[in-house]
């Protein structure tokens, strides 16, 4: 992926949360987003989503601006994949209905095509004798990779992950962040915030370090781990990587 | 075999066998029976079943038009209750200015007086001539007031990371009520509804004010006739039990196969 932010800003009500922030790579695979709690990751993940406007600036994916037309914007939003920290899956589909629905729904896809496509997925992802079951009645592992499944099952130029293990244990976090390495392997691009450090040294082409609503640090992970160059980025390694 | 007291309590781990259902039942009807039996009897009431035999072309007339009525506006103001709803939802300030204004001022007046005015007022100055027509009209939109805040409790119980997920798929504002928002408000709308559909039925007694020969006219007329009031009001009972009881059944089987937890 090409990813390009000039000048964006965000700010809800008084509060400013992303604050006139310019950055650019190319050619990432995977782009890793870390940071203290309200240093703006997730609101800049769905400013690249396309689920919040910024303020001021304006944000680049593989070339092509972010549009601000509601109809083009709809299909920016159907070009991408979302998993977020709390499934959202739709709580009256089974799992198979849930990763149908963008295919049927948004991208024409017929009946058999999308009903055989979502079978496939899930299969891969393990869930193969759940397809039927609703939400309630899957672990939070298995809710999580539907939503993945779901996030991909179009094809996406780029997938968002938003701490998509937070809400899990280690346990079910280990499967979801197994699916997640897996695509890194098959040359998914993603965007992922999360607070697991390990992994994203070891998934990240790329991470950015983001604090009180600026990107402080940026760059591979070898560098950003081992020679932190900003203070704030140091004092939050020293912080997290303790015990 | 004795009756055991425990065969009748719920348990978390284990639901009532069929039989102490069935049982349970009987017992409750059997007293309520007892008590109205020995009401009757103690007012010596000389009952007059013939009235029922000689009259059946009325009941059965006021009846069935009572069950068309109620059919039309059932229809009728699930569509306007919610386009109402939605109405209230829009983003358009007029739009829910005429959403808020129509239910309160629906459902802060006397159902008689909003028949009387639109029967005798409206329709006359907009020439509708049909009773009947009026009279579904002004049931629906009645109904459709009560709808519309139900139908607008159940949208707005869908969340906003339902919404934020819909539109994250690239899905647009109608398909996310099509498929989202509305398949999950159902569910929540459901019993309430349930309540709402049985009120609309009993409410169309009242468009006997505008001479519509409905149910419970014709049982009034009955009475007036032969002066065999219980003659004529019981069957009148089991007439509109007989209307809202599927109901009831209906949507407690609509609302099983909707089950879902969030």
């Amino acid at each position: 992926m090409d990813l390009l932010l000039h000048q964006v800003s965000k700010r809800f009500g008084q509060n400013q949360v992303i604050g006139a922030t310019s950055i650019a790579v190319e050619e990432v695979r995977s782009l890793v987003l870390i940071g203290p709690s309200g240093g703006g990751k997730s609101t800049l993940l769905r400013l690249v989503a396309g689920l919040l406007r910024p303020e001021s600036g304006k944000i680049e994916l593989n070339g092509g601006a972010i549009p601000d037309e509601a109809d083009a914007r709809r299909r920016y939003r159907a070009s991408l994949g979302v998993v977020f920290q709390a499934f959202n899956l739709f709580p009256h589909l089974s799992a198979r209905d849930n990763v149908k629905l963008p295919l049927t729904v948004v991208h024409g896809c017929s009946e058999d095509d999308a009903h055989e496509i979502a079978t496939a997925l899930l299969e891969r992802f393990r869930l193969g004798s759940h397809e039927d079951k609703r939400p309630y009645e899957l672990s939070g592992g298995q809710r999580q990779r539907v939503a993945i499944a779901r996030a991909l099952v179009h094809r996406p130029q780029l997938l968002l992950l938003d701490e998509p293990t937070s809400a899990l244990d280690p346990e079910m976090t280990g499967e979801v962040l197994d699916v997640i390495q897996e695509l890194k392997s098959e040359g998914v691009d993603f965007m992922l915030v999360t607070h697991e450090m390990g992994f994203a040294r070891e998934v990240a082409d790329e991470i950015w370090f983001l604090a009180e609503g600026g990107i402080k640090e940026s760059g591979s992970p070898e560098t950003l781990f081992n020679r932190p160059q900003s203070p704030s980025t140091q004092r939050f390694l020293e912080r997290v990587l303790k015990y | 075999m004795k009756v055991r007291l425990e065969w009748f309590t719920i348990r978390p781990e284990k639901p009532p066998h069929p039989l102490a259902v069935g049982l349970s039942y009987l017992m409750v009807f059997g007293v309520l029976a007892i008590v109205f039996q020995v009401a009757f009897v103690r007012l010596q009431y000389d009952w007059n079943w013939s009235v029922l035999g000689e009259y059946r072309t009325l009941f059965l007339h006021g009846w069935g038009t009572t069950l068309g009525l109620s059919v039309a506006s059932l229809g009728l103001s699930l569509l306007l209750g919610v386009g109402l709803a939605l109405a209230g939802q829009s983003r358009w300030l007029p739009l829910r200015s005429f959403h808020r204004l129509t239910v309160e001022v629906i459902r802060g007046t006397p159902l008689l007086v909003q028949i009387l005015i639109f029967f005798y007022v409206v329709a006359d100055a907009y020439g509708i001539q049909n009773r009947y027509v009026v009279g579904v009209l002004t049931l629906s939109l009645f109904s459709a007031a009560y709808i519309a805040e139900i139908v607008r409790a159940g949208i707005e119980s869908v969340g906003a990371s339902q919404w934020e997920s819909a539109r994250a798929i690239g899905m647009s504002d109608p398909q996310i009520y099509r498929h989202i928002v509305f398949p999950q408000a159902m569910r929540r709308a459901l019993p309430p509804l349930a309540g709402q559909f049985v009120s609309l039925i009993k409410d169309s007694s009242l468009l006997s004010m505008i001479g519509i020969a409905e149910f419970t006219k014709n049982a009034r007329d009955v009475n007036s006739l032969t002066f065999s009031t219980l003659e004529s009001y019981l069957p009148l009972a089991i007439g509109y039990l007989v209307l809202t009881l599927p109901i009831s059944w209906w949507t407690q089987r609509l609302e099983r196969s909707l089950h879902f937890e969030t």
